[in-house]
Formats: C-alpha cells, structure tokens, sequence
C-alpha cells in the first residue's frame, strides 16, 4: 500500500563551514504516525527541524510535505500546507496576550485563511482549552511560567490547524504527572489523525510514546525503526545510551508495549 | 461551549485592551469630541486654529510612524522622508503641471506609496538597528538630492506653492476670507487625522494587526505561524508612508512655501518618535497623548529661544526613555503601582548593566 | 589627471579624519550594541575645546585636540555609567532615542553657549601646504592624517597588548562568555563609551585645524560614522580605518565627477547599498541581530 508520506527528507544535508550539521540525512513518516527523533546534543536535531519548516536553506537535498516539494517555499508557505511546529527554546509572542497568541495561530495558519477574527477567537479558545490553559486566557505572556509557555507553545500551533506537527522538547522541565499528562495530550492528538516528529532527550517519553524512532549522531542517521529494536542498537549504545541503561530501557519498553 | 457566551465581553477586552474603553460610552465621547474640534474655526481664535492644525498634523505623523515602528517593531528614523516627498510632489505638480490640488495630492500619495514599496524590498530585509539607519539613510539621501536638483525642485532655496482658496460657504460661515483660509486647512487636516485613527483602528483590530505585532515579537515565529512576513511588513511601510505623505502636500498648500531642511528634516522624524514614544508605542492613543503633552509643554517654552525648545526635547527624550519607556498611557494604566520608588528603582535596573 | 590626484589626495587625508570619528563609533557599537547618535556632538564638543584652548590659551590645536581628549574622555565614562548604562540592554529603539536625546541637549546647549556662527582656529600654517608641482598637499590636513594614524596604532596597540584591552574584545566577542571569566561588563562599559568619546574629541580638535567648527556641525560626522562602520563591519578597527580612506576617496572623487554639491549624498547612497548588499561590511563579520 502507497501512501504520501506526511513528511519525507531526502538526502538533506546542511553544512556551515567545515561542518557539517545535517549530513546525509533521509526519512519518511507516514500519516498518522509517531516518529520520534533522538540524538545527543549538536547531533543537529533543532538544525534538522529548521530545515524542515524553512527557516533555514539546505546545502542539498529535498522536503516533502505529503508529496509537495517545499524546498523553495518560504516558512510561511509550509506552515498553510499544514505544517506546525514547537520551538525548543520558546518563543512566546512578547506583548500579547495568551488568547492573542493563540489567536495568531489561528488566524494564520493552514485553516486560518477564511477565519474571520470572531471564528478564529473561537478556535484559540479551544487549542486553550485542548493544553489546559484556558484559565489564562487574558494573562500577558510575560506572566507565564515556563511549563505554561510550552503548553502556550502547543496551543498555538494546534490552533493552526496542522496536519503534521514538529515538536521540539515539549517535555524538558515537566514533573512525571505534567510529562505523563502531555503524553496522553500527544497520544490522543495523535489518534485524532495528526501526524507528529517528536524531538526528546527525555528517553521514557520518546521510546513509549513513537511508533518508530530515528537516532542522529553528528548529523547522521545511525538508526531507524521500532523503538525497542532502536534501544538495543550497537551504535545507538555506543554513540547515546549505554549500555545499563539501554537494557533497562528495552526491558521497559517491550513492558509498555507488549 | 461554556465559553461562546462570555467571548463577546474577553473578546472586546482582548481586542482593545482598554485602549478605546467600554464600548460605547467610548464611541460617545468620541463622537462629541469630533463635534468639538468640528465647532472650533467658530469659535477659536486664529491661534488656536493654527496650533490644532498643526498638532493634528504631527499626531497623523506619529500614528504613522506607530504603525510600522510601533506596532510591527521596525523602528524607522527616517519617516520624514515620506512627508517631504508627499509635499514636494504635491508642490511641483501644482507649479510644473498647473494641476489642481486634489490631483497633484492624489499623485502625491501615490508617488509616496510607490516608493515605500520599492525602498521598503529591500531595507525591510534589514532588522533593528540597520534597519533604522538605512531610513536615516535614506531621508538624508533624499534631502541632499532634492537640495542639489535645484533646477527641479528649487534646490535649497526653496519652493512656493499657490495656496487653496477657500470655497465662498466656508468663507461665509466663518466670516471673511482669512478665517476661511485657516479653517480649510484646519478642516483638511482634520479630516486626515481622523482617517488615519480610524485606518490604524482599523488595522490593530484586524488580522492584519495581529500579524504585525507577531512580527514585532518575533519574526520567525510568526513565519513558522504562517504569517507572510515580508508582505505584511511592506504593506505597513506603505501605510505609513501614505499619510505623512498627504500630510506633506496639506502642508505645502498651507504654509505655501516648502524647503528641503523643514520638510525632510530630522526634526520632524525625531518629534514623531518622541511623541508616540511619550504617548505610548503600538497604542492606538498614544500619538494623541504624547502629541498633545508634547505640543502644550512646547508651546509654553516656544516663547523663549528655539534652542531651548530643542535642548528641552532633548532632556525630554532622555528622561522619557529612562523613566516612561512605555509611554504615559501605559504606565497611567499601571496607576499608583508604578510611580513607588521600589518601582521606580526596578525600572532603572531593568535594562543595565 | 593633475585634477584626480589632488582628488585622491585629498580624498586620503579627508578619510583620515573619517576613519577617527568612526573609530570610536564603531567600537561602542561593537562592544556594547549601542548606536551612539550623539558621537557627532562629542566630536563637536572636542572641536570647541579645542578651539577655546587656542583662543584662550594660545595652545596650538595639536596639542589641544589630545587634551581635548582626556577631557571627552572623563566626560564619555561619567554620560556611560550614569545615564546610557540605564539603557544599554533595552530594546535597540530606547538607546537609539536616548542617544538622540542627549544629542539634541548637547548640540543645543551649545548653540545657546557659542551661537550658530562659524569659528576658525587660524593658525600662522592654516593656509600652507607642501607642494608638489600642481599638487597641494596642506600642512594641518596632514598633520591630521599623521596624528590619525598614531591615535590608531595606539587604539591597536592598547586593544591587543594590555589586559584590559583584551576585555574589551572578549566582550565583544561574547558577552557571556567574558562575564563567566570574571569581566567586570559595566567597567568595561563605561571604559569602552570613554574611549569613543576621548577618540571622537581626538577627531573635533583635529578637524578645527584644518575647518570651521559650528555647534550643529556633529550630525554630519555621525553620519559619516555610520558609513564607514556599515564599510568597515561592527567593532572592526582595522576596518574602520580603511571605510574611512574609501569613504573619503568615494566622496572626493564623486564630487570631482558629479559635482561639489552631491558630496554628501554619496555617502549615504552608499550607505544604504551597503546595508542592503553586504550588511557584514567589506571587511567585517556577523552582527548584533
């Protein structure tokens, strides 16, 4: 069965200098799926993200979004086709407040086109509530704590309706109850048809929550596939997790999922 | 939703944030303060006239300014540069072509527009200070230009434009030909000002707005939001350069006589700046307060030498940055809390080192 | 021919002078992220002392233009740590307007002191100059030229071999960096706005030698300022040096082209070329966003 894939990179390689960020790197996730993305850091997952979404050019190689080329298109174009992503270091819209920044979501992004403002206050007030923060609507975002301004993060970029979201360490700074509860959030999003490229240092989350896993070291690809197979990798050990750990963690996961 | 009845009352509040009030009590205040300043050529004196006119004409050029610098973050010293142009063009279509006002304006403005769009593709690229000097750069530029075409424009000598002359109801209502003189361009003004409140009303209210001020945030978040910066940031910068644009050529009707220091002048880019910044960046009525604080105070000391005016909008700015860095409406909102010395002592530290 | 040599040569000289008034610009603005829009008036303030060292005291400008400098420098550290220091991490509109403020006061406290009307420092050299065949080269511009260069060396010298000089350039480099390894930032501050205020006076009492001074005429200079640091990249000396020398030859050798009266505007259509193509500088590297 050919399905478009929601997402697929091809041989994308991004280099500054003698460096090289990205190198090499091809995937696809289909729709509907989980696929998480793990590394150490600077193994080139934000660079990676970024050249996903458009806010950085490749050196080489291509990005499809369900089967459009959008190497030429700039970050705006991608978010209509459907693309929606988190920032690792958030970027709360300074100077408004939290329904407005929800709102811009709303009124920007691949469903905003025909939202007038009424509809589109509407649609913010449910990404708010969807996160847990509609409590907090009219605070200025300068107020928010940290964990708030991720679930801010996700709100907006919810409210625009995406088909394929990008999500850049929602997790990091959550006490287990916040992480477990973000991970049903995720999980029901997820059966609700989105698609969803899960970057994570937080091993639990990453490895219960995908259904594959790709691993990037030095801006290479060192493994791909189902999470348990993933956290017995020779290289993956060697390069990530060692190994104590990684039995630990297989042993957890082939646990949570049977 | 248990939501949908309460989103009229946080929706208007979220819109607005207070800026216009409890709907429409506001619309009411407005409305006899239009009658008001629609009654004063009656009433007022010739002075009084004049002062409005121009107060009116220095608040659309700090609304201006407010939306491209204010509401979207891109800090223009140079937006003078609009206001010359929309005076010179006025200026030299009516002498050069003999065309009647209201076309030599219309060409003006459009004049101004396209210029906006065709300076704004590139330096729009630019962000924080860059973009600010390229504007001072480019009204500089312009001003040296304008003065060395002289055999165009009149060069530093200046030029002179025939003045309007009043339709014969309007000199009749205000009795003689002077306070009708005075009262047309009071009203024109008039009119401006309140096209451009409404206009910038307009765009603060709408998506466009909302996309503005994302990008003023940040930019690349408003991009990955979906938000076509560069679009947006051009059709600002055309927006903004419309009305002073207007503005110029009222102007060059009115005072008849127009040179490249005055009307490319950094004074006025600066008084834009101080004005909005003293009133309020990206509020609506911040220009409104800074420009009447502004204009009052100044008007007081005009009496005395120029360079004591320009020195003490020089203490102004200075005091202002360091004390109201968000402009008297907002720190008004703030009420008590913000003038304690603890307060006061967090605001100093806040941006040093 | 003889025409376009004495262009260049005074085009050479003239960059001299530019490349002192940026020097100081470029470095506050490298160092800090300040945009000093009163660098003019400092300048202007270095020129009228000067001047009134001459007149008053009868000391040479060449002399006086260097105690000018010590002067500009108390002046710039006390201006840095008491009132620009309350700005110097706001959002880049709130220096630029403080900035512009201090210039208004600045400019205009002097036109209330000295009035608008020109000055001269007439020195017995003013007029004379070197000459070689048909060409000219004056006494006092290249005296500037000289003393232009030796205040570079020694801005150099001082940037790469003292301690403190290294500071300075690690702050500039990295901001956090240099505050984990113990730099003391708002001395570094305060010592970085001195030293452009000291170089623009150094630059004021060199150019009341060789032109007539008036308070208005410091908004000229700042602009030039931003030309040659757009030329020569942020917090670049070496480059600042060398946007002034081309700042200088571009504008006499536009002027001898286009005309006298389009002088000024060269720069500024340069200005915004350069922002536009090659935001980075001819020489430089990356900018404060």
């Amino acid at each position: 069965m050919s399905t478009v894939p929601a997402l697929e990179v091809r041989h994308l390689a991004r280099r500054f200098g003698g460096l090289a960020a990205v190198d090499d790197v091809s995937f696809a996730v289909q729709p509907g799926e989980i696929l998480g993305l793990i590394g150490p850091n600077g193994a080139g997952k934000t660079t990676l993200v970024n050249l996903i979404t458009g806010l950085d050019r490749p050196n080489a190689g291509d990005v499809l979004l369900f089967g459009q080329s959008v190497r030429r298109l700039p970050p705006h174009a991608r978010g209509r086709l459907g693309l929606a992503r988190t920032f690792q270091v958030v970027k709360p819209l300074l100077g408004m407040t939290v329904r407005e920044n929800v709102m811009v979501g709303a009124l920007f992004g691949a469903a905003g086109h025909t939202r007038d403002m009424a509809e589109a206050g509407r649609q913010a007030d449910t990404a708010l509530a969807t996160v847990g923060l509609d409590g907090k609507a009219q605070a200025p975002v300068e107020e928010l704590t940290l964990a708030d301004r991720k679930a801010l993060e996700l709100a907006r970029a919810l409210a625009t309706g995406p088909r394929l979201l990008l999500l850049d360490e929602v997790m990091a700074g959550l006490n287990p109850v916040e992480t477990d509860a973000k991970i049903a959030l995720l999980r029901r999003l997820n059966e609700g048809g989105l698609t969803l490229l899960v970057i994570e240092h937080v091993m639990k989350v990453v490895m219960s929550l995908s259904h594959r896993v790709l691993v990037l070291h030095h801006g290479q690809q060192i493994a791909q596939g189902p999470p348990a197979e993933v956290a017995r990798d020779e290289g993956v050990i060697r390069a990530y997790l060692g190994q104590r750990y990684s039995e630990a963690l297989a042993a957890e996961v082939e646990d949570a999922t049977g | 939703m248990r939501e949908g009845d309460r989103l009229a009352a946080p929706a208007v509040g979220a819109l607005t944030r207070g800026r216009v009030g409890a709907g429409s009590l506001a619309v009411v205040a407005l409305a006899v303060g239009l009658l008001v300043l629609l009654g004063v050529p009656f009433v007022g004196s010739g002075y009084v006239v004049r002062f409005l006119t121009e107060l009116f004409m220095l608040i659309v050029l700090a609304q201006a300014w407010n939306l491209i610098g204010g509401l979207s973050g891109y800090i223009s010293f140079g937006h003078v540069v609009f206001f010359g142009l929309g005076a010179y063009a006025t200026g030299l279509l009516m002498v050069r072509l003999g065309l009647p006002f209201a076309v030599a304006l219309a060409g003006a403005a459009l004049l101004a527009v396209t210029f906006a769009v065709l300076i704004g593709l590139p330096i729009l690229r630019l962000r924080g200070h860059y973009f600010a000097i390229a504007t001072f750069g480019v009204a500089e530029g312009m001003r040296q230009i304008v003065t060395t075409a002289s055999g165009l424009t009149g060069g530093g000598m200046g030029l002179n434009v025939p003045p309007l002359r009043p339709p014969p109801f309007l000199a009749a209502a205000l009795g003689g030909n002077v306070a009708a003189s005075s009262g047309l361009y009071y009203y024109l003004m008039l009119a401006l000002l309140v096209v451009t409140m409404l206009v910038t009303w307009l765009v603060m209210h709408r998506r466009l707005g909302f996309g503005l001020r994302a990008i003023r945030a940040d930019e690349d978040a408003a991009a990955v939001l979906g938000v076509d910066c560069t679009r947006y940031k051009t059709i600002a910068f055309a927006l903004s350069a419309l009305f002073p644009a207007l503005a110029g050529g009222i102007y060059a009707i009115w005072f008849s006589y127009i040179d490249p220091v005055t009307v490319f002048g950094l004074n006025f880019s600066v008084t834009m700046v101080i004005m909005t910044l003293l009133g309020g960046i990206g509020t609506l009525w911040g220009p409104v307060v800074g420009g009447v604080l502004l204009s009052v105070v100044g008007e007081v000391l005009w009496g005395k030498f120029l360079e004591l005016h320009s020195a003490f909008l020089g203490a102004v700015l200075v005091l202002v940055v360091i004390f109201l860095p968000r402009g008297v409406v907002a720190t008004a909102r703030e009420g008590r809390k913000a003038l304690t010395p603890a307060a006061i002592r967090r605001n100093l530290r806040r941006y040093s080192v | 021919m003889d025409i376009i040599l004495q262009a260049v040569i005074n085009g050479l000289l003239l960059g001299g002078i530019y490349a002192v008034v940026a020097l100081g610009f470029s470095l506050v603005w490298g160092v800090m992220n300040v945009i000093n829009v009163s660098h003019g008036a400092f300048v202007m303030l270095g020129a009228f002392a000067t001047y009134w060292l001459f007149v008053l005291f009868g000391l040479d400008p060449f002399v006086g233009a260097p105690l000018a400098m010590v002067a500009l420098f108390v002046v710039g550290y006390a201006i840095q740590k008491y009132v620009i220091n309350l700005v110097v991490r706001a959002p880049i509109y709130m220096t630029l307007i403080l900035t512009f403020g201090l210039d208004l006061l600045i400019v205009n406290l002097g036109l209330i002191a000295w009035s608008a009307d020109f000055r001269s420092v007439n020195t017995a050299y003013a007029g004379q100059g070197l000459v070689l065949g048909p060409l000219v080269i004056p006494y006092a511009r290249a005296g500037t030229l000289l003393l232009a260069l030796l205040a570079s060396a020694a801005l150099f010298a001082f940037m790469d071999r003292t301690r403190t000089g290294n500071a300075i350039r690690a702050t500039r480099m990295d901001l956090e960096a240099a505050e984990g390894v113990g730099v003391r930032i708002d001395r570094i501050y305060a010592l970085t706005f001195a030293i452009g205020a000291a170089l623009a006076g150094l630059a004021g009492g060199l150019i009341s030698a060789t032109l007539p001074i008036t308070p208005i005429m410091g908004l000229t200079y700042t602009g030039k300022a931003f030309v040659v640091t757009a030329l020569g990249g942020l917090g670049n000396m070496g480059g600042a040096l060398v946007g002034g020398i081309v700042l200088g030859l571009a504008e006499t050798l536009g002027a001898t082209v286009f005309g006298p009266g389009y002088q000024d505007a060269i720069g500024y259509v340069l200005l915004v070329l350069i922002l536009v193509v090659r935001p980075a500088g001819l020489l430089g590297r990356a900018y404060y966003a």
